[in-house]
């Protein structure tokens, strides 16, 4: 195997920061809702299909699970814009053209789940 | 043993099962989740794509860092896999839920067939060295793999059935990714499992967020399960390297004979 380029370490840099990162921090969220929800003071339980943004704006062990489960979703958009960056760098513009794709209609897909999923109020 | 330690114990399987074969672990996850702990099928759909992000994220970094992943590749069948995951639900509002499950058997059975026989014939000296030379992290040019630029456009619209997969069955879309990958572009199937890997995660986010956003994926069994899938993930994308390829093959034949039965089933009305 070759030695990697500059751009190529780059790119993996992009592409890696996120992912490591953003998983850390997810699953430490994640984790600590767990924990407070099973060693902490019984909360009442979330009921069933309640939106997101009412499960953290309740606050407790759920809310910061939520939090951290929203952070998880958000690492492949992360990822995706990674690539964007880094292929519009090295100017391989057929790969600039997929990531931007990508992240543009993952952007799309969370602001309709947002505006339209969310409560109103 | 407690329900938590289940769920746990059920993520760390699923997350090392399918990083290992590209697959996310969503084939894994839904029928534990119906099947195991009684949970309706949204809910469980919902559980399913949040886990498979954490299996892709998961093991991505280390694929990506070592080369193993071709993110070149990757993203561009990501732009049809995700278009498909996005329009799974209108294509399942025109086509009656038992033709499509009849044509992803067909399609699936079709696959695992021609994987067998790939399986089969013994490997020869050439493959082998022409699987060993192959580096997923070279920039386009003279030495880039021959697969990136070997039929794109089928293997774009294939991906795009990929994301329809993932969408309208709450997996991760490796199913067909991998095999779409090794088969029809012809990547190596180490490439193939490692790169599926990496995209997965951007598969299943775009359709994650109205699930999420919904109040589909219930913090409680989410959390046990999604910490169990990153570690069995990570652990897997360190010691995929020293599992041998026809291991690898007769895994994912398993599986792919495995879905071919539940789509037949589904498509002759019997589940």
């Amino acid at each position: 195997m070759s030695r990697p380029t500059a751009d190529e370490d780059r790119l993996a840099t992009l592409l890696t920061l996120p992912l490591r990162v953003g998983t850390l921090a997810a699953v430490v969220l994640v984790a600590i809702g767990f924990l407070l929800s099973w060693l902490g003071p019984p909360e009442p339980a979330v009921k069933a299909h309640t939106p997101l943004v009412e499960t953290i704006m309740s606050g407790g062990a759920a809310a910061v699970t939520s939090i951290g489960l929203l952070l998880l979703t958000l690492v492949p958009l992360a990822v995706a814009v990674g690539a964007v960056i880094g292929f519009w760098r090295s100017g391989e513009r057929r790969y600039l053209v997929g990531s931007a794709v990508v992240a543009g209609l993952l952007v799309a897909s969370l602001l309709v789940s947002l505006l339209l999923l969310a409560p109103s109020t | 043993m407690p329900t938590e330690l289940l769920l746990f114990l059920s993520g760390l399987a699923a997350g090392a099962f399918g990083g290992l074969l590209g697959l996310g672990g969503g084939i894994l996850i839904v029928p534990i989740l119906t099947i195991g702990f009684g949970v309706p099928i949204t809910a469980a759909a919902g559980v399913s794509l949040v886990s498979v992000i954490a299996t892709s994220a998961g093991g991505a970094a280390f694929n990506v860092r070592n080369a193993r992943a071709d993110v070149r590749i990757g993203m561009l069948l990501a732009a049809g896999t995700v278009v498909g995951a996005l329009t799974g639900g209108v294509i399942a509002g025109i086509l009656p839920d038992r033709v499509l499950a009849g044509l992803f058997a067909a399609l699936l059975g079709y696959t695992a067939v021609t994987m067998g026989r790939r399986l089969l014939r013994r490997p020869t000296a050439r493959d082998a060295e022409a699987d060993a030379i192959v580096d997923p992290s070279a920039v386009d040019g003279p030495g880039a793999p021959v697969y990136r630029t070997h039929r794109t456009g089928p293997g774009i619209g294939l991906s795009f059935v990929a994301g329809n997969v993932s969408g309208l069955l709450g997996v991760g879309g490796g199913v067909v990714v991998v095999p779409l990958m090794h088969l029809v572009l012809g990547a190596p199937l180490t490439v193939a499992t490692a790169t599926s890997n990496f995209m997965i995660g951007m598969t299943a986010a775009a359709g994650a967020y109205a699930y999420l956003f919904r109040g589909d994926v219930d913090p409680t069994l989410a959390a046990p399960m999604v910490i169990g899938v990153v570690i069995g993930a990570s652990f897997q994308a360190r010691v995929a390297n020293r599992i041998p390829t026809t291991a690898l093959r007769l895994a994912f034949i398993v599986v792919l004979v495995y879905v071919t039965y539940e789509m037949t089933l589904r498509a002759l009305g019997a589940t």
